[in-house]
């Protein structure tokens, strides 16, 4: 690839990572992994009767148009006691790492890797709100409602399951129709994106995540549609709730707070969740 | 021994007869009421024995908060209740103290043991109502739940 652009490279890989066709590193070092993954790409868009005019394209098609959004992102939980709906904690990891501190430490970093990607795009701009920057708690119906005050084009709010010590998953919660969401197919869409790239990144570091899927059959108060503002409003609040994995299982805990690559773990979340919810934006435009 | 039932050696016989049939019958109560409570350490009468699908898969922690937090401790007791009584009012106790009086649940932990205490709670109405076939069908759909989290 003739691009030197580092970021531009990673952004391809990035392009190819969403799309399936690529599962290594996006760390814009163009190598065999890469050129495997293109050609695979090429192959898809032929058998479609698409071309794909060659490897710069593939960079143009990545790049292409800048990207602008404004997302918030929730940390779920914090502070002591229960405000509206919240409570100040519900996991606990096996070494005793509280749920509420992972939700914030989780939620910083993919607002850092939103904005590495943004930087990486020439004239984006994204805009991420937290609900929460310490440890404090609000009602779930706050939460949802700064999506409508800074009229977010996404909302995503993470939390870490917790069972019997041994239960596994990884998963993300909507709301149906039936359940009163006025855009369930765009939140699936949203949600499918996170998900996928959440258990691609955490399978990286470890071959025993399990995907436990996209799920609808629950009331959310913080993904409730009237407190998002999306019955009033025409451009609706894409959301969705990542539980992204059960905290009180020991290998999970060592893969996210107290094993050799811990960070790089979370960092390899964030980066994911961040290039999902990028994605997503790009096709919304 | 063959008994002789006729003057006071007779009586005798039939008092150490009788003493020896009402002490093999509370043996026998003792060793029926101890397979009831299958293991859990507690005498309970046998047609009150309480046995959840919850009681293996989510034990109730060794040490005082295993690193749970309230809404699991509570959900972990309820499920290691060893009568229908006491399950009953501990199931109660816990969906009073976290189901959502609005319904919204704040994440899916919370939905999730809300949830499987409401079906707990119908198997066990259930159960003490004595309709045990509508039991065994929420009963089949709880272990369908829980081979999910083995
Ligand atoms: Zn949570």
């Amino acid at each position: 690839m003739s691009a030197s652009n580092e970021e531009i490279k990673k952004l391809a890989q990035a392009y190819l990572r969403n799309r399936g066709f690529y599962s290594g590193d996006i760390d814009g070092l163009w190598g065999d992994l890469s050129n495997k993954a293109f050609a695979r790409y090429a192959d898809h868009l032929a058998q479609r009767g698409l071309e794909v005019g060659g490897e710069e394209q593939i960079v143009e098609d990545a790049a292409s148009g800048a990207i602008s959004g404004v997302i918030v992102i929730d940390p779920g939980h914090g502070g002591s006691g229960k405000i509206g709906g919240s409570s100040g904690n519900n996991a606990t990891s096996a070494s005793g790492v509280l749920e509420k501190t992972m939700t914030l430490d989780l939620a910083r970093r993919v607002e850092t890797q939103l904005q590495d990607l943004a930087n990486a795009m020439p004239g984006s701009r994204i805009d991420v709100h937290l609900t929460r920057s310490g440890d404090v708690n609000l009602s779930l119906s706050d939460r949802a409602q700064l999506a409508e005050s800074t009229k977010a084009d996404i909302f995503l709010s993470i939390h870490f399951n917790g069972f019997n010590g041994r239960a596994r998953g990884t998963e993300t919660l909507i709301i149906s129709t039936a359940n009163g969401n006025v855009n369930e197919q765009e939140d699936r869409e949203l949600a499918q994106r996170v998900q996928s790239a959440m258990l691609a990144a955490i399978r990286r570091f470890d071959p025993d995540a399990r995907d436990r899927g996209v799920k609808n059959g629950q009331k959310l108060g913080v993904l409730n549609d009237i407190s998002l503002g999306n019955t009033r409003i025409p451009n609706k609040t894409r959301a969705c709730l990542v539980e992204v994995e059960f905290i009180d299982s020991p290998p999970v805990d060592e893969l996210l707070n107290t094993g050799p690559n811990a960070q790089a773990a979370r960092d390899a979340i964030a980066r994911a969740i961040a290039e999902a919810l990028v994605d997503d934006l790009r096709v919304r435009r | 021994m063959t008994a002789t039932p006729s003057g006071r050696d007779g009586s005798r016989e039939r008092s150490i007869l009788s003493r020896a049939a009402a002490l093999l019958g509370l043996l026998s109560a003792l060793v029926l009421g101890l397979a009831a409570c299958t293991g859990s350490g507690h005498t309970v009468r046998g047609e009150d024995a309480y046995r959840s699908v919850w009681a293996s898969l989510f034990p109730p922690s060794p040490s005082p908060d295993g690193g749970r937090s309230p809404l699991q401790q509570d959900f972990a007791s309820a499920a290691s209740s060893v009568s229908q009584a006491e399950a009953m009012e501990r199931w109660t106790r816990f969906l009073s103290d976290w189901a959502p009086a609005d319904g919204q649940f704040e994440d899916g932990m919370q939905a999730r043991l809300v949830n499987w205490a409401e079906l707990e709670r119908e198997r066990l109405r259930y159960l003490m109502r004595g309709e045990d076939s509508a039991a065994e069908s929420v009963s089949r759909e709880l272990h369908g739940i829980a081979t999910e989290f083995e």
